[in-house]
């Protein structure tokens, strides 16, 4: 049985992942034998080397992905020091989940008509201001990444307090706080000179996620990005679609240096926390120093609100586009509200609902399936590190050549590879929640039932997972939300056959419909609200 | 006997009408079950509820099952197809037909990825207009020989709301003076896109004197030299471009997103219904209306195709026929479904089918097919090839 | 040989040699003592005998009883009556549903099952409690519990690691006395391991000291 569940485990996540990289690297330097390209050349590499403006491409991806990464990091440090004023770190608490949730697709789009020169936000003020048509300055593409950096660091923040918090409860702070207390430190202060440190010695791998999504995401990019360049994954995504075929080997060589710049940029990351470690290390040398902390708690205060503040403004945008009639520039509002775009494609958003839902639950499912037996069969704790390789590459690098492999077994794309698909990605959550909860049992109620002349499979279901209720919830619906906001797994391996809320989203908010893309961007921040709240009421 | 000597090859005509329709017969009752992976773009809600359509009828009709692929992109179905020959895939591909032209159809044809010469024998295929509409058997210089199926006229159009702008620019010359008058309020989907693309096309034709040259693949001596004004036209025009040109809508209708919110003053399709389709939406204001460039527009056919691995060939081959019949025509040519242009040569159809196109209201914001003006001929792919890295190169970047 | 027989047992953690080459027999209706200091090693022994031993944890040696031979048996099929430190009632399940849970499988009937749990509790004073979330029992209230769960279960000896330590003293006592009469009414062999006087005195029976060194061990 242990057998079986190490083989399944490396079958879902090692293999595929690996494979999908050799897949990328041969046509990368010139192996592409359907094309008739068999000799191994750098020709690929140089070709992309020269395009234009990939270098612009890939700076702006770094810049955005290690900014963001950076300011998200900071926030998240100060939230779960407590830095926030109590009013918000209470609305944060409970926030924390939905936030986490929450798909960035959903935000972005939202964000797109938030934020654009003719943007709700212009259109309030265009009264007034007596504007009869948008401002029409040429501002470049530090705007868009502006935006995209706004809305990485809304969605990242809460996760990495969730991940910090977690960290935080498993180091025992009360006798460091009473021994700051005792040499005139407050407890914030305490815990961001004593305690964070040891919050993101682990919380490394978190991070580490944070930014190679940051760099590395597709969706995004495309949604909110710049277009002159563009960002560095959809260079590779254009060439890798180019219809001259030939391009398919530049595709793969400019996927090798995605791969290079996120290793750049995790380079960065060490090369930054050095630093900020002697920066640190200042700081504690200095004594308490309680005004500063009070001006940095202010600081975080007014950013966390400006963060929610912008997520609540996302959501009523899209809302008003959904129901919106004609609404051009400079209304404020939208002259007519009605259902009628809600009653025309109700029938087509129930089923992108009902597909994306299928994959998000039976995904969840044999993830949380696969990581129990092989928790249970192998009486480890912890599950093999390489069960995050998938997180720490960016997507479209190994997905292009997991096609190939696909291809070469015979599997044709369809619902099943997608599942397949999402398992990579949602597996490594759902065995970091479970892991915890499951090292935690009392093993004396297993004994027992056993002594009491139950085998192991009846302790398993009738002791084990009841006890476990709660955790296993929550695994199940972050796997069901990591799951919805999926684009690029989707694509690759449901061959267009498999439309999700997701694939829709960027395909409209790209330039279909903007008030179907808002319906589309509200049911697809639905699906995982749904689920986390069906979660917390089977937990209690 | 006069009469018996033109009864024989009448008869010969005949009976060979009569086998191909009964050759046809055959296709049809193969057809029978089969389901029909139709990969089309799939972003436009309008054109995806006209595929429903088809489904519908083809259902009804012959029992066959379409399920619309919805792609963002043609090359993605030209991608898979590859990727399924590279694997030694030769049947049971997983894409059955696919709504391609140009740059994408050499490619597939190029690398012997299409099922065929099928087109030429479809029993509708004689009702298209192959004399008045050349590029039905001509794809971007590319001959189809039957590799696909022609399904719809594209001509390159331009958008403007006539209370805005009463008197859009009638030229390029024109657009470029009033663009600097006006600055930021113009701008292109940034190439490869293919709106964008053909918006230069037209810069392109405008540069070089003889068109006959652009119907091959340029001379690398020359080429330099004959591209010199697209670039200097480009250079003038660029402060003048919507946000200074340091950014680019990535598509059509991602322009017509920029329209509709009043960012620019106008907008490029290549159907010459499409304003009138976003009108009826609710999208772009009733004064919208159509025209083209007064030294003549780009046209071209879209077609549909069959990958050589599918297994529902004969379902596709049947689609294919049911596409260029004057009831889908029709339905097709009429703004309230899609608005796209037929193929069909009008003149060829029964009292009764054309009847079906008379009674079309085009609706205003519609250009007229008898004010298309003159249509410019797509030029060969290798120039798109020059232009496109340079303007990435030059604007790109 | 009847009664539960330990031959040459051999108790290794960590490196450590917890238990060597230990023999015991305890014959039916005995209470043997086992006393030692905490951290010796007694849960282990008891963990062992049950089949139970965490990972990290080694034994060896020869196990019987009633002339079977248990060390290779999983732990469901040594039919041992477990009694730990805590009662470890089953926190999602009712009172009863926790000694339904320990009738054997031989037991069909739901309703005969159900019943033999409500006579079980009324054995031991906690009648119409059936019903009730475990934790909301008194101390006392769960120790009865876990000991009726632990007699439903028809086992063929009882093993009690120290079930006498989470209770206060002035309870201790008299739940003792219970526990060990109704213990010793079964007719089993009875093994007790404590590191308290008072538990071995109300046992009454004989008491071993495998920890001790050889001066003590003798004047027992």
């Amino acid at each position: 049985m242990k057998l079986v569940a190490r083989g399944l485990l490396l079958a879902l996540v090692l293999v595929p992942t690996l494979a999908g990289l050799v897949g990328v690297l041969a046509p990368a330097v010139g192996y592409l034998p359907v094309l008739g390209f068999t000799e191994p050349s750098l020709a690929p590499l140089t070709r992309v080397l020269a395009l234009p403006g990939l270098g612009q491409a890939a700076a702006m991806s770094l810049a955005v992905g290690l900014v963001s990464t950076t300011l998200a990091l900071l926030l998240a440090v100060a939230i779960t020091a407590g830095l926030q004023s109590r009013r918000v770190s209470r609305w944060l608490e409970r926030l924390a989940a939905p936030l986490i949730a929450v798909p960035h697709l959903s935000i972005a789009v939202g964000a797109a008509f938030l934020l654009a020169p003719s943007g709700w936000l212009v259109r309030l003020v265009a009264d007034p201001l007596d504007m009869q048509t948008p401002p029409a300055f040429a501002y470049g593409a530090g705007y868009d990444l502006l935006v995209l950096g706004a809305v990485l660091v809304l969605k990242e923040t809460p996760f990495l307090v969730a991940v910090l918090v977690a960290v935080a409860r498993s180091i025992d702070e009360r006798r460091s706080l009473a021994l700051a207390r005792s040499l005139g430190y407050g407890d914030i202060e305490a815990r961001l000179k004593l305690l964070a440190p040891a919050w993101l010695a682990r919380s490394k791998l978190a991070i580490v996620t944070v930014l190679v999504y940051g760099i590395g995401n597709l969706e995004l990019a495309l949604v909110l990005g710049p277009t002159a360049p563009p960002l560095l994954p959809v260079l590779v995504l254009d060439l890798m679609t180019h219809p001259d075929l030939a391009r398919r080997l530049d595709g793969a060589a400019a996927a090798l240096l995605l791969i290079a710049t996120t290793a750049l940029g995790y380079a960065a990351y060490r090369i930054g926390a050095a630093l900020a470690g002697l920066a640190f290390g200042a700081w504690l040398a200095t004594g308490p120093t309680p005004t500063l902390t009070r001006w940095l708690a202010r600081i975080g205060d007014l950013a966390t609100t400006l963060l929610l503040a912008f997520l609540a403004l996302t959501f009523v945008v899209l809302a008003l586009w959904s129901l919106a009639g004609p609404w051009r520039f400079p209304d404020p509002f939208p002259a007519v509200l009605h259902l009628d775009l809600w009653q025309r494609r109700v029938p087509d958003l129930l089923a992108h609902a009902g597909t994306t839902a299928l994959i998000a639950v039976t995904t969840a499912l044999i993830a949380l399936a696969v990581v129990l037996l092989w928790l249970e069969t192998t009486g480890r704790t912890t599950l093999p590190s390489w069960l995050w390789l998938p997180l720490v590459v960016p997507q479209i690098a190994f997905l292009f050549g997991l096609q190939m492999l696909m291809l070469v077994i015979g599997l044709g794309p369809g619902l099943g590879p997608v599942i397949l698909a999402h398992l990579l990605f949602v597996l490594p959550y759902t065995a970091l929640l479970v892991a915890d909860s499951w090292a935690d049992q009392d093993p004396r109620y297993a004994a027992m039932a056993r002594s009491l002349g139950h085998g192991p499979w009846t302790t398993f279901c009738k002791i084990k997972l009841p006890l476990l209720k709660a955790p296993l919830a929550l695994a199940l619906a972050v796997g069901i939300s990591v799951s919805v906001a999926l684009y690029l797994p989707t694509l690759f391996a449901g061959g267009g056959r498999v439309t999700t809320l997701a694939t829709e989203a960027v395909t409209l908010a790209q330039g279909g419909d903007r008030r179907l893309a808002a319906a589309t961007g509200i049911v697809l921040a639905l699906l995982p609200a749904v689920a986390l709240l069906a979660a917390r009421r089977l937990a209690r | 006997m006069c009469r018996a000597k033109w009864l024989a090859p009448g008869a010969l005509v005949l009976g060979l009408l009569a086998s191909e329709a009964m050759a046809f017969e055959t296709v049809r009752e193969a057809a029978r079950g089969q389901t029909v992976y139709f990969n089309a773009w799939g972003g436009s809600p309008q054109i995806n509820d006209y595929i429903a359509w088809v489904a519908d009828e083809v259902e009804d009709r012959f029992d066959i099952d379409l399920v619309h692929v919805k792609l963002t992109d043609t090359s993605e179905a030209v991608s898979r197809v590859l990727a399924e020959k590279a694997a030694g895939q030769t049947t049971a591909g997983s894409v059955d037909l696919i709504w391609i032209n140009g740059e994408n159809f050499l490619a597939m044809k190029e690398n012997d990825l299409l099922f065929g010469p099928f087109a030429f024998d479809l029993p509708n295929f004689e009702l298209v207009d192959t004399a008045g509409k050349p590029t039905t058997l001509i794809d971007f210089t590319e001959p189809t020989d039957g590799f696909e199926s022609p399904w719809g006229m594209a001509q390159f159009v331009l958008i403007h709301d006539r209370a805005t702008l009463p008197e859009p620019p009638a030229d390029l010359a024109a657009l470029a003076a009033w663009a600097a008058e006006n600055p930021g309020r113009f701008t292109f989907p940034s190439p490869p896109d293919f709106i964008g693309a053909t918006f230069l096309k037209h810069v392109l034709h405008a540069a070089v004197d003889d068109p006959a040259i652009l119907t091959t693949a340029p001379d690398p001596a020359t080429a330099d030299d004959l591209l010199a004004p697209v670039w200097a036209w480009l250079d003038d025009l660029q402060p003048d471009l919507w946000r200074g040109g340091r950014a680019f809508p990535a598509n059509g209708p991602a322009l017509h997103q920029l329209f509709e919110d009043g960012e620019v003053d106008l907008t490029m399709a290549f159907n010459p219904a499409e304003a009138s389709s976003l009108v009826l939406d609710g999208r772009f204001p009733a004064t919208t209306r159509s025209y083209t460039f007064a030294d003549g527009s780009i046209g071209n056919t879209h077609f549909v195709a069959i990958p050589f691995n599918s297994d529902a060939a004969a379902a596709a081959r049947v689609v294919a026929d049911f596409l260029l019949s004057p009831e889908a025509q029709a339905r097709k040519q009429d703004p309230q479904h899609w608005g796209d242009f037929t193929v069909l040569d009008l003149d060829k159809l029964e009292a009764e089918d054309r009847a079906l196109f008379d009674a079309i209201d085009l609706h205003p914001a519609t250009l007229p097919p008898d004010q298309l003006g003159e249509t410019l001929l797509e030029p060969h792919a290798a120039w798109m090839d020059l232009i496109e890295a340079g303007w990435r190169d030059r604007y790109g970047s | 040989m009847t009664g539960l027989v330990l031959a040459d047992v051999t108790i290794r953690a960590g490196g450590q040699t917890l238990l060597d080459a230990f023999d015991l027999t305890v014959a039916p209706g005995e209470i043997v003592t086992l006393m030692g200091p905490s951290g010796a090693g007694k849960s282990s022994l008891l963990a062992w005998i049950a089949g139970t031993l965490p990972p990290g944890i080694e034994g060896s040696g020869r196990l019987g009883l009633d002339g079977r031979r248990l060390d290779q048996l999983p732990p469901e099929q040594r039919r041992m009556g477990l009694l730990l430190q805590e009662p470890l009632l089953f926190p999602h399940m009712t009172v009863a549903a926790n000694l339904v849970f320990a009738i054997p499988r031989h037991v069909k009937d739901r309703k005969v099952r159900r019943a033999k749990a409500e006579a079980a509790l009324a054995e031991v004073g906690l009648e119409g409690l059936g019903s009730r979330d475990p934790r909301t029992l008194s101390g006392g209230q769960k120790s009865r519990a876990a000991l009726a769960r632990c007699l439903l279960a028809e086992p063929e000896a009882l093993l009690l690691d120290e079930p006498f330590v989470s209770l206060d003293s002035d309870l201790r006592a008299e739940i003792r006395s219970f526990v060990l009469a109704r213990a010793s009414s079964t007719g089993l062999p009875v093994l007790l391991v404590t590191h308290d006087q008072g538990d071995a005195e109300a046992a009454a029976g004989r008491i071993v000291e495998p920890w001790a060194r050889p001066r003590e061990a003798a004047r027992s």
